[in-house]
């Protein structure tokens, strides 16, 4: 494996599961002598149907884009200047992209700690980086139920 | 608290099942945290675990006692030499039954904060028919999971630093 930078990712949705895997980052981060990556993937909807051709509503991509990387910038700031990545796509596509990319040492990311059937649907991201993610990922749960 | 104090790492004596307790001990380290290792072993169940073993040189025992003897032997030649600079305390435990349930069970009782789990990266077919017990315990675990793959050697500072 070829690494030529240390870092650790971070995806972030601004729930609060992922803003505990960021604050859990900052905790290894110096363990591992890495600096952080917040990557920021929007999914803009594309409608298609049988009949109609795939459509985008105009503005809406650029617009949605630039709140995106606005929004994580700021969060990137308000954690001592963090680098940001923003992607538009499918979000476990994006992210698995970007380790390939970048190789980093660790994806560190949020996972919503509900039980039951449900986890299947919310967990569906995080669950496709565990099983196909070339380096280690660590989830970090809120609604542990001995937080 | 965020960061780790107990850390489970349950083992099945698959190299990365050793990366998996690398990484634990490299991450407790600075959070002051302690590591248990745990196998969970299973009864062959296609036989009685009554069944008596005897076997020249070793006391008569039933399966079960046999199966469980083996397991703690193999537990601990599989920690033997396992570097441990850090000095952090290491227990191990043996649980008997299916691997994921005992090891959220496990997980969930002793309120450990962190699991780190290794897993053999299979993809294709049998991975999509058999998933992983790494999958399945980052699916159901009460806290956060580390999944560590094939490779994974744990990195220490100084590889961090020679590789940056």
């Amino acid at each position: 494996m070829s690494t030529t930078e240390s870092i650790l990712v971070v995806p972030i949705d601004f729930h609060e599961a992922s803003l505990k895997a960021l604050e859990m980052a900052k905790e290894l981060a110096p363990v591992y002598d890495a600096r952080i990556v917040l990557l920021h993937v929007c999914t803009i909807p594309v409608y298609a149907y049988p009949g109609l051709a795939p459509m985008l509503m105009q503005g809406l991509n650029e617009d949605v884009l630039a709140a995106a990387k606005k929004a994580t910038t700021e969060l990137a700031e308000r954690h001592g200047g963090l680098e940001v990545v923003v992607r538009d796509g499918d979000a476990a596509t994006e992210i698995l992209d970007f380790i390939k990319e970048r190789n980093p040492k660790l994806v560190v990311m949020g996972t919503h700690g509900r039980r039951g059937l449900t986890h299947i649907l919310l967990g569906s991201v995080a669950e496709k980086i565990v099983r196909q993610s070339a380096i280690p990922v660590m989830t970090v749960r809120v609604a542990s139920s001995h937080a | 608290m965020l960061t780790p104090k107990r850390i489970l790492v349950p083992v099945d004596f698959s190299p990365h099942a050793r990366a998996a307790v690398e990484w634990a001990l490299m991450l407790a380290q600075p959070f002051g945290a302690k590591v248990e290792v745990l196998h969970v072993w299973q009864t062959p169940d296609y036989t009685s675990p009554d069944l008596f073993v005897e076997l020249p040189g070793e006391a008569r025992q039933t399966l079960a006692g046999y199966a469980e003897t083996r397991a703690e032997k193999a537990l601990h030649s599989f920690l033997e030499g396992l570097e441990n600079p850090g000095n952090v305390p290491l227990e191990t435990r043996l649980e008997c039954g299916d691997a994921t349930s005992v090891i959220v069970t496990v997980a969930t009782e002793g309120f450990f904060d962190l699991i780190v789990v290794g897993t053999h990266g299979r993809t294709g077919l049998s991975h999509v028919v058999m998933g992983s017990v790494a999958e399945r315990v980052a699916r159901t675990a009460p806290c956060g999971v580390l999944v560590v793959r094939a490779d994974g050697k744990a990195p220490t500072r100084d590889r961090a630093r020679s590789q940056g």
